[in-house]
């Protein structure tokens, strides 16, 4: 196989990877309580209903640390 | 606990014959495990596998691949971490509403003051929106936003070697950033930790015969 069929194979499978383990955590749960949300005792006694929403998100992506050099090893 | 417990008149050192701390956890866990008033239920881990579809070359009728499985997968349920971060000692300090900072210097005009994720336009926009959506059939609950900010950095464990680990944490931004940057704040949930790509390169070329790493 050549190099760069290898890098983009690889490339494909990162990607697959972290849609499919975001597929994973955002599960069925999650989207129910986005759109429902959930109801929960808070501290002060009160009763509410908690919306999540994401607000940021940031982390690396091993293919474009791998590019711009700053990951230790290329694994 | 000395007094309470092994100054106690029912305590007999003949009850602790055969304790095991680790099988007794378990027992306290599972006990707990279906008690819906509980937040602490069902925030424990679970490990799953990740489906991934690889182009193999070859022809395939269905157009997907050949579908791939990537083990190790560990993560949290959210909505379990999110009900216990809101039972933590730390949601004292969580602002369940937005609002505009003005800061009024002494002279001049007044100015806003960007500091906080509940102090952004984002969040003020998206709990107006909020309000606005029609609520749960009979809930008259107060609707909070709660601010969700992921983050992953994968980490490498010893200086030699090759072992890491690829978490993915959770923060809530309704805590302020002052007190969630505080390394003893305890402000970061981890809800997963993601497969090594590493693993993805070892199964690859273990799937195509006539790859050479």
């Amino acid at each position: 196989m050549a190099g760069s069929q290898k890098a983009a194979i690889l490339t494909h499978c990162r990607r697959d990877l972290m849609h499919n383990v975001w597929d994973q955590i955002l599960d069925d749960e999650f989207v129910q309580t986005y759109q429902h949300g959930f109801t929960m005792e808070c501290l002060d006694g009160v009763w509410r209903r908690f919306y999540p929403r994401i607000f940021t998100y940031s982390a690396d992506y091993p293919e474009k640390s791998v590019q711009s050099s700053t990951r230790l090893y290329s694994g | 606990m000395a007094t309470d417990v092994l100054g106690s008149d029912k305590f007999k050192l003949e009850d602790l014959a055969g304790f095991n701390a680790r099988q007794e956890n378990k027992r306290l866990d599972l006990s707990e495990q279906h008690d819906p008033k509980n937040p602490y239920s069902q925030d424990g881990w679970i490990e799953s596998d990740v489906q991934i579809s690889i182009p193999t070359g070859i022809k395939d009728t269905s157009g997907c691949g050949k579908q791939f499985s990537i083990p190790g997968l560990h993560r949290r349920s959210l909505l379990a971490v999110m009900k216990a971060a809101l039972a933590d000692v730390t949601a004292r300090h969580f602002h369940f509403s937005p609002f505009k900072r003005i800061w009024k210097p002494s002279f001049g005009p007044e100015q806003r003051c960007f500091d906080e994720a509940f102090t952004s336009d984002a969040w003020l926009e998206s709990h107006n929106a909020l309000q606005k959506q029609p609520n749960e059939e009979g809930c008259k609950l107060e609707k909070v936003i709660l601010g969700l900010m992921f983050w992953s950095d994968s980490t490498h464990l010893a200086n030699f070697g090759t072992a890491s680990v690829w978490p993915l944490y959770m923060y809530f931004a309704n805590l302020s950033k002052y007190f969630r940057g505080k390394a003893d704040s305890a402000a970061a949930h981890h809800v997963a930790y993601i497969p090594s790509v590493r693993l993805i390169t070892y199964y690859l070329f273990s799937l195509v015969p006539h790859a050479s790493v």
